[in-house]
C-alpha cells in the first residue's frame, strides 16, 4: 500500500507530499489532478484556444470573492489561458475574462496585490479585465420602496406616498443602512445573498457577458443545498446550485450560462492548492483558521453552522459532500400554478402560496376569556394598545388601503425571524427582467 | 363587596406584558418552541389540538366507522398521540374505533417496562391493546440481534423489521390504518437525512403524512407531522400524561446522530428551522428519471441494449432490484410488500441466522439479555 513520501506514480520522478480522496500525489500532480477537475468542467469547444481572431471568444464575467475558492480558480483560469497561448504561434485565447469584484464591507479584495503577484505585464498578455463594484452604487441607483410587514398574518404591504419617487422617503442612505435594518445573523447572509446574485447578474448584462462563473467548490455547493434546505428554500435549489443556460429567444448562439467549475473540488483541496501555489499571500483572511468556530451558536448564521458541520463529517464520512452535491443535481424545478408571481425580496417564482401554507398549520385563535379576572386582564390590556395608538397617531397607516405584495415562503420567514415589521427594500427588477431577452430554463450543463 | 374587592388588590395583578400573547387575558406559562410565542396553558392546549385536526382534516385522513391502530410503544410521542386521538375523536365527532397496537422488540430493561406504561394507556384510555412480539414473529429479540451483530447496526434492523411488525399486527386485527407520533422533528431530520444519504427513492415522499404504496394493506399516517417534539413534551407535561421517558439502550445510528445534533444547534438559533425544513422537503421534485438518465452518458449506451430491459441489479448489499413498477411487488419469501425480489427484512434474517450460534452453553438459556438489562442491573447495584 502506497504511503506519503513513496514515489508519485503518476510523474514517476518527486516523492508523494499530499493525501486527498485515498490518494497520494507529488505537489505538481496534485496541482495537474485540480486544474484537470476544473477543464473537464470548462471541456466545451467555446472555452478552447482560438487560431484566428474571426472566431467569437466568448466573455466571461468571474464572480471573484474574497475566499480560498476565488483565489484558487483565478489560478487555474489564468494557467488555463496561459496553457491556451502555448499551442502554437497563431494561438489566441479562448475566451475574454472580465473578473467582477463586489466591494462590499465583507469582501475586501486587493487588486493591485493580485496583479503585483501574477505580474502586470501576464494580466495584460492574457487580457484580464478587472472591474470594481461599489455596493454603494447599487444604493444609489435604485429606488426604495417600504414594506409593512405583517406577520401574524403572513401580509406584506409597500408603504409609499408618492409611487413616482420611492427614494425620497427612504431612509437607506448606505449598504450599510440596508443591513442594518435586520439583527439576525442568518436572515442578514440570505440578504446579502440576494444582493450580491442581483449586481453581479446586471453586471454581467452591463459588460456583456455570456457565462457567468461561480467560485462553489463541491463542499460550498452541498453547504448552500443544506441551507436553503434549512431556510425554507428548498424549491430554489436547482436553479442555485446547478449549471443552468437562459436562452436568447433572439440569438441561440448567445445564451446565458451560469457555471460552477469547481463543482468537483472539496474545500480541503482548496486549500492544500493555496497553499502549494502560495496564494494566501493574497488576503489575509486566507490565513484565518476556523473563523467561525470560536463563536458561540447564538451568534452563527445559518451558513456557518453547516459548513461547520460538513467539516465535523469531513473524517468519518467523507462521501458526504459529494452525494449531497449528487442528489442535488437531481433535484429539478418545482413546477408552479403561479408563473408569474415572483417574491419582492428575492425575485424567485413563487410556487405556492406561503401564506395559504402557513395558514394551514398555525392556528390563529384562542380560548376566550371566562372569568371575571380574565375579562378585567384583557380590558387593562386593550386600554394599554389604545395609549400607545394615541401616542404615535401620525405614524398609523391603514394597511387595507396599501396595495400588497407577495413574498416567498424563505423570505417571509428570514424577516420573520428577525421580526422586521418595517422594511426599505430596493425595488427591483426580476432576474428575467434583467436578461429580458433572455427565457429561463434549467439544463444541467453536462 | 368591599371585603371583595380588597381580596382582589390583595391578589397580584398579572402585568400587561406578561400575559398570553393570543387570548391577553391570562397569564402566559410558556414560550411556545415553534415561534416563541409567550401563552398561557388553556390557550397552548387549543392551538396544539386544533392544529392537529386540522392536519387531519387537511389531509382528510380518517373516515367515518374506521378503525384506526394507534402505534404504542409508552413514549411521549405515542402516548400524546393516543390521548389527542382520543379527544379529537370525541369533539369532532370523527366515528372512528381506536386501539393500541405495540410492538415487542425484546429489549430486556427498556421495553418491558415502557410496554408496562401501554398497559397502563390501555387503561386510562379505555382503548384495546394488541402486542405483537419479533420473538413471535421473526424468532429474533433485539438483544439477540445486537448480540449477533453490533450495537452500531442495531437500529437498521429494527427499524426495518418493526415496520412490518406493524403491518402484521395491525393485519392480525383485521385494521387497515396505522397512525404513529412521528412529529415534525423527526419528519425535518429525515428530510436532511435523505439528503445527506443521497436517497432519491424517498426524497421526494419524506415529508407525506400518509404513506399507502399501492398493493398495501396497510395505510401509515403521521398526524403530528408539524407538531414539533418540544411542544408534544410541553403537552404531556401540563396534561399529567403517563409516559415511559428512557430512551432506548441500543445508541441511535451515529450518522442520524450528527443530522440530530446539528437540527438542536439549529433550533436553537432559528426554532422555525423545523417547519422551513419540512416546506424545503414537500418542494422537492426529482428530474424525470429519462432526463438524468439521457445525460448520464453511460446509462445512455445501455438503454439502447434491448437486452437490458431484463437485467436485473444486484446492490452490494445482496437485494435484487426488479425492473418493473416498484409499488405492489412482493417478497417472495415472506410475501411482504417489497421493491425488490426479496424483501429488506427477509435478506437481513437470513444474514443473522448465518450468523446465529449453533451451540449453546449448559445452564445459560437462548435469550440473551442485552445492555438494557445489563445496565438497570448496574443501576440497583450498591457500595
Amino acid at each position: 500500500m502506497a504511503k506519503l513520501g513513496d514515489t508519485c506514480k503518476r510523474c514517476k520522478k518527486e516523492p508523494t507530499t499530499i493525501e486527498s480522496r485515498k490518494d497520494e500525489f507529488c505537489s505538481n500532480c496534485f496541482i495537474r489532478f485540480i486544474r484537470g477537475k476544473q477543464r473537464k468542467q470548462m471541456q466545451d469547444e467555446k472555452f478552447k484556444v482560438k487560431f484566428s481572431n474571426n472566431i467569437k471568444r466568448p466573455k466571461i464575467l468571474f464572480d471573484m470573492q474574497n475566499d480560498h475558492q476565488s483565489y484558487v480558480l483565478l489560478d487555474i483560469l489564468i494557467s488555463m489561458l496561459e496553457e491556451q497561448l502555448t499551442q502554437g504561434p497563431k494561438a489566441l485565447r479562448g475566451f475574454d475574462l472580465i473578473i467582477s469584484i463586489i466591494n462590499d464591507t465583507y469582501h475586501i479584495i486587493n487588486i493591485n496585490k493580485i496583479i503585483e503577484f501574477y505580474t502586470l505585464s501576464k494580466i495584460e498578455r492574457l487580457g484580464i479585465q478587472f472591474k470594481n463594484i461599489d455596493c454603494e452604487d447599487y444604493i444609489k441607483n435604485n429606488k426604495f420602496q417600504h414594506l409593512k410587514l405583517d406577520l401574524p398574518n403572513f401580509q406584506t404591504f409597500i408603504i409609499s406616498d408618492n409611487n413616482e419617487n420611492l427614494n425620497s422617503n427612504s431612509n437607506i442612505k448606505s449598504y450599510q443602512n440596508l443591513l442594518d435594518q435586520i439583527s439576525d445573523n442568518s436572515t442578514k447572509e440570505d440578504l446579502i445573498n440576494i444582493i450580491h446574485d442581483d449586481i453581479i447578474l446586471q453586471t454581467a448584462k452591463d459588460f456583456n457577458c455570456t457565462i457567468l462563473i461561480k467560485p462553489d467548490s463541491m463542499t460550498q455547493i452541498a453547504i448552500n443545498i443544506l441551507s436553503d434546505t434549512i431556510r425554507g428554500r428548498g424549491s430554489e435549489i436547482p436553479l442555485k446550485t446547478q449549471d443552468i443556460i437562459i436562452n436568447n429567444t433572439n440569438n441561440s448562439n448567445n445564451n446565458f450560462e451560469i457555471i460552477h467549475p469547481l463543482r468537483d473540488i472539496l474545500n480541503s483541496e482548496i486549500k492544500i492548492y493555496s497553499n502549494i501555489r502560495l496564494l494566501n499571500n493574497l488576503s489575509p483572511i486566507l490565513n484565518e483558521i476556523n473563523l467561525s468556530s470560536d463563536k458561540s451558536n447564538r451568534n452563527k448564521s445559518v451558513g456557518e453552522m453547516v459548513s461547520e458541520y460538513f467539516k465535523s463529517l469531513e473524517i468519518e464520512y467523507p462521501e458526504t459532500v459529494s452525494t449531497v452535491v449528487k442528489i442535488g443535481a437531481k433535484l429539478s424545478n418545482f413546477s408552479s400554478n403561479n408563473e408569474n408571481e415572483y417574491c419582492e425580496i428575492c425575485k424567485v417564482s413563487i410556487y405556492h402560496d406561503p401564506k395559504q401554507w402557513l395558514e394551514q398549520i398555525t392556528v390563529p385563535g384562542c380560548v376566550k376569556p371566562q372569568s371575571e379576572e380574565e375579562f378585567s386582564n384583557l380590558k387593562r390590556y386593550l386600554d394599554s394598545i389604545n395609549d400607545d395608538d394615541h401616542d404615535h397617531d401620525e405614524k398609523i397607516v391603514d394597511l387595507s388601503s396599501q396595495p400588497q405584495v407577495k413574498l416567498c415562503y424563505g423570505c417571509m420567514v428570514t424577516l420573520g425571524v428577525s421580526n422586521v415589521t418595517d422594511f426599505d427594500w430596493p425595488k427591483r427588477p426580476t432576474k428575467e427582467e434583467i436578461l429580458s431577452e433572455y427565457i429561463l430554463d434549467d439544463q444541467e450543463d453536462d | 363587596m368591599d371585603q371583595e374587592g380588597n381580596k382582589r388588590k390583595n391578589i397580584k395583578e398579572v402585568k400587561v406584558g406578561a400575559l398570553c400573547q393570543l387570548c391577553h387575558c391570562r397569564k402566559a406559562v410558556m414560550k411556545r418552541p415553534k415561534n416563541l410565542q409567550k401563552l398561557c396553558k388553556e390557550c397552548f392546549f387549543y392551538i396544539f389540538e386544533t392544529e392537529i385536526h386540522l392536519t387531519i382534516q387537511k389531509e382528510n385522513l380518517f373516515y367515518k366507522g374506521e378503525t384506526i391502530a394507534i402505534g404504542a410503544s409508552g413514549g411521549k410521542d405515542s402516548t400524546v398521540l393516543a390521548s389527542i386521538m382520543k379527544t379529537l375523536n370525541e369533539r369532532y365527532n370523527y366515528g372512528l374505533n381506536l386501539v393500541l397496537l405495540s410492538v415487542d422488540e425484546g429489549i430486556v430493561g427498556y421495553r418491558d417496562d415502557s410496554l408496562a406504561t401501554v398497559k397502563r394507556n390501555q387503561l386510562q384510555y379505555n382503548m384495546p391493546l394488541e402486542i405483537v412480539s419479533y420473538k413471535d414473529l421473526y424468532n429474533w429479540t433485539m438483544d439477540e440481534i445486537v448480540s449477533c451483530t453490533n450495537v452500531k447496526s442495531s437500529c437498521t434492523y429494527c427499524g426495518v423489521l418493526r415496520r412490518q411488525a406493524l403491518d402484521r399486527g395491525a393485519l392480525k386485527l383485521d385494521i387497515h390504518h396505522v397512525v404513529t407520533g412521528h412529529n415534525a422533528d423527526d419528519m425535518a431530520e429525515t428530510v436532511l437525512m435523505n439528503l445527506l444519504r443521497g436517497d432519491t427513492a424517498r426524497i421526494e415522499n419524506s415529508v407525506n403524512v400518509t404513506t399507502n404504496s399501492t398493493g398495501s394493506p396497510v395505510k401509515r399516517s403521521k398526524p403530528f407531522k408539524y407538531t414539533y417534539q418540544k411542544e408534544i413534551v410541553l403537552y404531556a407535561h401540563y396534561k399529567k400524561l403517563d409516559y415511559f421517558s428512557t430512551e432506548c439502550t441500543y445508541a441511535p445510528e451515529a450518522f442520524r446522530g450528527t443530522a440530530r445534533v446539528l437540527l438542536k444547534n439549529l433550533e436553537s438559533v432559528r426554532p422555525s428551522c423545523i417547519i422551513d425544513i419540512i416546506h424545503s422537503g414537500e418542494h422537492f421534485k426529482l428530474k424525470s428519471r429519462k432526463e438524468r438518465i439521457v445525460k448520464n452518458k453511460k446509462l445512455q449506451k445501455t438503454t439502447k441494449n434491448p437486452e437490458s430491459q431484463n437485467e436485473m441489479e444486484i446492490r452490494p448489499d445482496g437485494s435484487v432490484s426488479i425492473s418493473a413498477s416498484k409499488d405492489g411487488n412482493r417478497c417472495e419469501r415472506c410475501g411482504y410488500l417489497s421493491m425488490n425480489k426479496i424483501c429488506k427484512a427477509c435478506i437481513l434474517l437470513e444474514g443473522l441466522e448465518a450468523n446465529r450460534p449453533k451451540l449453546t452453553i449448559d445452564g445459560i438459556t437462548s435469550n440473551t439479555d442485552g445492555a438494557a438489562k445489563l445496565s438497570k442491573t448496574l443501576e440497583k447495584l450498591s457500595f
